[in-house]
């Protein structure tokens, strides 16, 4: 029995009760959200060091950056299911933008609800309530690949993320997470144990700024070019740690749905 | 909605020359119509037949046949 899951089950409900005790006590809800966020990023670090003790997983961090200035855009790789986990326990108070699909599980959608987060269901509508958080200070994790990365590793970033930051001129902070297990990864099955521990490595590099955009048709010619900068980045750092294992090569955008 | 409506349309918006807008034409390889400009293509379409555009619907949009039909079906 993979005991990840039985883990996080208890983390969600540990969350619904302290949303219940918040609701008792009639709190804000502004003061709830960031209530529950940093509780979200605690249990988050929780897990990891449980999952350390237990042998399950071993993670290093590497953060180069300073703490995140008030509506940042951070952009992480996608390579398993739990990278989530690593990013909140690092960086705390996220409004995570996360698939629609995850709105409809059952306690799961309830806490997402609470937490406030975005989803990617409707873009226009995503890009007009990212634009007006950022603006109010929020800031937004998004996995710019919309999926986890599937099979040989190629980076292929949807334009969200890119759009937001050049209409906003939010900076845009890189969590780039190194994870070559098959466990998680979106390739084996969910039940599916690890044969030896999980090992992570997640880097927060160097903040990026966007170009300046001030117009929809500086967007339109700078967004292909900034998501092109941005992937870079991440491949140059995905293939100095392991120059021999992954060779990570950008994939055609031809005849891609839009 | 036709062709040539949909033809000023990009070309207004989107600088798109006239000529490249063909039924075949495909979107991003031909028009160079991202995913972004797909979304403000058809806030645009909204605004001016009003038909409602399910979120969903983007995905499926290819060429500039796909929009028209999608214009006809609403």
């Amino acid at each position: 029995m993979p005991v990840f899951y039985p883990l996080f089950g208890i983390g969600c409900l540990w969350l619904l009760l302290l949303l219940a005790l918040s609701a008792a006590r009639r709190e804000a809800r502004g003061q709830q959200i960031r209530r529950l966020r940093a509780e979200a990023s605690r249990i988050s670090a929780a897990w990891l060091r449980l999952g350390a003790r237990l042998g399950l997983l071993q993670h290093d961090v590497r953060s180069s950056a300073e703490p995140l200035a008030p509506g940042t855009i951070v952009i992480a790789n996608h390579p398993s299911l739990v990278d989530v986990v690593f990013v909140l326990a690092e960086l705390p108070q996220l409004c995570c933008v996360l698939k629609s699909d995850l709105r409809r599980v059952p306690v799961l959608g309830r806490l997402v609800r609470a937490l406030n987060y975005l989803s990617n269901e409707d873009p226009e509508r995503l890009l007009a309530e990212g634009e007006a958080r950022l603006r109010a200070g929020e800031s937004l994790l998004i996995f710019p690949e919309g999926t986890r990365t599937k099979g040989a590793p190629a980076l292929s970033f949807k334009l969200a993320a890119i759009e937001l930051a050049l209409r906003t001129g939010a900076t845009v902070q890189p969590v780039v997470i190194h994870y070559h297990g098959r466990y998680l990864s979106g390739l084996g099955r969910w039940y599916e144990m690890p044969v030896k521990r999980l090992h992570y490595r997640v880097e927060v590099i160097t903040p990026v700024s966007p170009p300046l955009a001030p117009t929809a048709a500086d967007r339109r010619r700078l967004r292909p070019r900034f998501k092109a900068a941005l992937e870079r980045g991440f491949e140059q750092r995905l293939n100095r740690f392991y120059p021999d294992q992954a060779r990570f090569t950008r994939r055609e955008p031809s005849s891609q749905p839009l | 909605m036709n062709i040539n409506d949909l033809k000023n349309l990009l070309a207004e918006e989107f600088e798109v020359p006239e000529e490249a807008v063909t039924v075949d034409a495909h979107l991003f390889d031909d028009l160079e119509i991202d995913s972004i400009d797909a979304i403000d293509m058809l806030s645009r379409l909204r605004e001016l037949t009003g038909i409602e555009v399910p979120a969903d619907a983007l995905k499926s949009l290819r060429t500039v046949g796909d929009v028209l039909t999608l214009i006809e079906s609403r």
